[in-house]
């Protein structure tokens, strides 16, 4: 496995729209952290909470950069001969599946250096929410390498992706009003429990446009992240030997 | 390119793409009007009105029709079937126009069968409409149609220009949920819940005019224009995709 994995990082660092989506992930944390830009929605925050502002790109940016990238897998017989050198369909998921996770590692350290250099400074607050919103991101990655590695086709499984990225924000907004209009004490705490299941209901609730009753707090949005990591990415490699593969 | 228009909406009609797309919309309206049912009467204790269960198809139509016209004419590209084309004489100004035009019909389908389902739905869980006449609720759906139709031609004319390159896989999508994001934050400011429009001079005019022409802006469970601001937007959005998308398509390379 750990040789398909260096070969895939390999090919990851250099992957033409990965370099680019690092650049951005810099230079656009740079510009929105640096207090210089007098947008209005956040001209009224500090430098931590603007970096933390800009990290929801990344989950947009996961959204189809998995897609266009795993599905390769299946073109010009890759997996086909991968298999035949004696790779298990499992030991290359999962491969598949460390290099994103590397992927999102490697876009942090960018989306960090631009904040630092915009004037964040990582007090222990700003870092865990950065470490909720980064462990959040590697669920979000289990479910979307999941999508790209059953499905097989490009063009579908960024559909599918961008569809479910773009239900994770109306479901933020619904959200906001079932929780805020809605629910009574009784079934308040599930809705906020199922809030938090989603990668922008996390992000949200940990800027300051969010209600202060929807965020859990860090540890039940970690171990919820976390949940979903280790359950997408056990249901990803059941039933990966009876696949038919062309 | 009657031809090749006919072959391209036959094409789609018959592929799996379209019968996917009218399922996704049932389920979603199916899913939509009995959260909506539910939550009114948990919450209200009443029955939902049909305005908030025929806006169902809302939240879905951009992302709908993008994807639509994306699995169709994406695929166009990766198996060749369009340098196929040009191979038996069909001019390049033909073969654009027919996924142009396939592109708005598809999406005109689309917004129907959704307003069959909303009005399916309405019928059985609801009272009738609470505010809106009916002629009203007719223009609503209608406004739908045509706005569908001009995002119909505008991504199809995305996935042609930039067909063969792997930003033509997401730039669509990303383009409508941008455009979501920009829809939310114009409606925040223009109509606030509480308190006069606190925008004034350009951005104004800019959020007005968005909010206005703009067919991605038009998914609204009210009009709040004319009727007619919703055709010129719609209009405008047809003829930009036709006219900048024949000029690139001529000069492109297809491989």
């Amino acid at each position: 496995m750990f040789n398909i994995y260096k070969a895939s990082v390999l090919r990851l660092i250099k992957n033409l729209p990965f370099i680019i989506g690092c650049l951005i992930a810099i230079g656009a944390t740079y510009f929105i952290t640096d207090t210089g830009l007098k947008l209005e929605f956040i001209v009224n925050l500090s430098n931590e909470e603007r970096m933390f502002f800009a990290s929801a790109a990344m989950a947009l940016y996961f959204s189809f950069f998995t897609t266009i990238f795993v599905p390769v897998e299946y073109a010009d017989g890759v997996i086909r001969n991968r298999i035949i050198s004696g790779f298990s369909q499992k030991q290359i998921y999962f491969a598949h599946l460390f290099t994103q996770y590397t992927a999102v590692l490697i876009m942090h350290v960018f989306y960090l250096t631009g904040g630092l250099l915009g004037g964040a400074r990582f007090t222990g607050k700003g870092m865990l929410k950065v470490l909720v919103f980064f462990i959040s991101l590697l669920a979000y990655v289990t479910i979307t390498n999941l999508i790209a590695f059953r499905v097989k086709k490009v063009i579908v499984s960024t559909i599918i992706t961008m569809v479910m990225f773009n239900g994770c924000f109306n479901l933020v907004m619904f959200g906001n009003v079932i929780l805020s209009f809605v629910l009574d004490d009784k079934y308040f705490k599930v809705g906020e429990v199922i809030y938090n299941l989603n990668i922008l209901g996390q992000w949200f609730s940990n800027t300051r446009y969010a209600e202060s009753f929807v965020n859990p707090g860090s540890g039940i949005q970690l171990i919820e992240s976390a949940s979903i990591l280790i359950l997408i990415a056990i249901l990803g490699s059941i039933g990966l030997k009876k696949r038919e593969l062309k | 390119m009657l031809r090749t228009f006919y072959s391209d909406f036959r094409n789609y009609l018959k592929s799996t793409g379209f019968k996917i797309g009218v399922i996704v919309i049932f389920g979603y309206v199916t899913f939509f009007s009995a959260v909506m049912a539910l939550l009114y009467r948990i919450a209200l204790h009443d029955i939902v009105p049909a305005e908030d269960v025929l806006c169902s198809y809302c939240d879905m139509a951009a992302f709908l029709i993008t994807g639509s016209t994306l699995l169709m004419f994406a695929t166009d590209y990766s198996n060749g079937t369009i340098r196929n084309k040009i191979l038996s004489g069909a001019k390049r100004s033909e073969i654009y126009l027919s996924a142009i035009f396939t592109g708005i019909l598809i999406s005109l389908i689309y917004s129907a069968i959704a307003i069959v389902f909303e009005l399916g739905f309405a019928l059985v869980l609801s009272d009738g409409l609470a505010i809106l006449t009916v002629s009203e609720e007719a223009g609503i759906c209608l406004q739908y149609m045509i706005s569908s139709m001009a995002i119909g031609a505008f991504s199809t004319m995305l996935v042609m220009v930039l067909g063969g390159l792997r930003i033509s896989y997401f730039a669509g999508l990303v383009f409508a949920f941008v455009c979501n994001i920009i829809s939310s934050e114009v409606a925040d400011k223009l109509y606030p819940q509480e308190g006069p429009v606190m925008i004034t001079g350009a951005r104004l005019f800019l959020y007005t005019a968005y909010d206005r022409f703009m067919p991605y802006a038009h998914f609204q469970q009210f009009q709040r224009w004319p009727f007619s601001s919703y055709v010129i937007g719609s209009a405008v959005m047809i003829a930009i995709s036709i006219l900048v998308g024949l000029i690139i398509f001529e000069r492109k390379e297809i491989r």
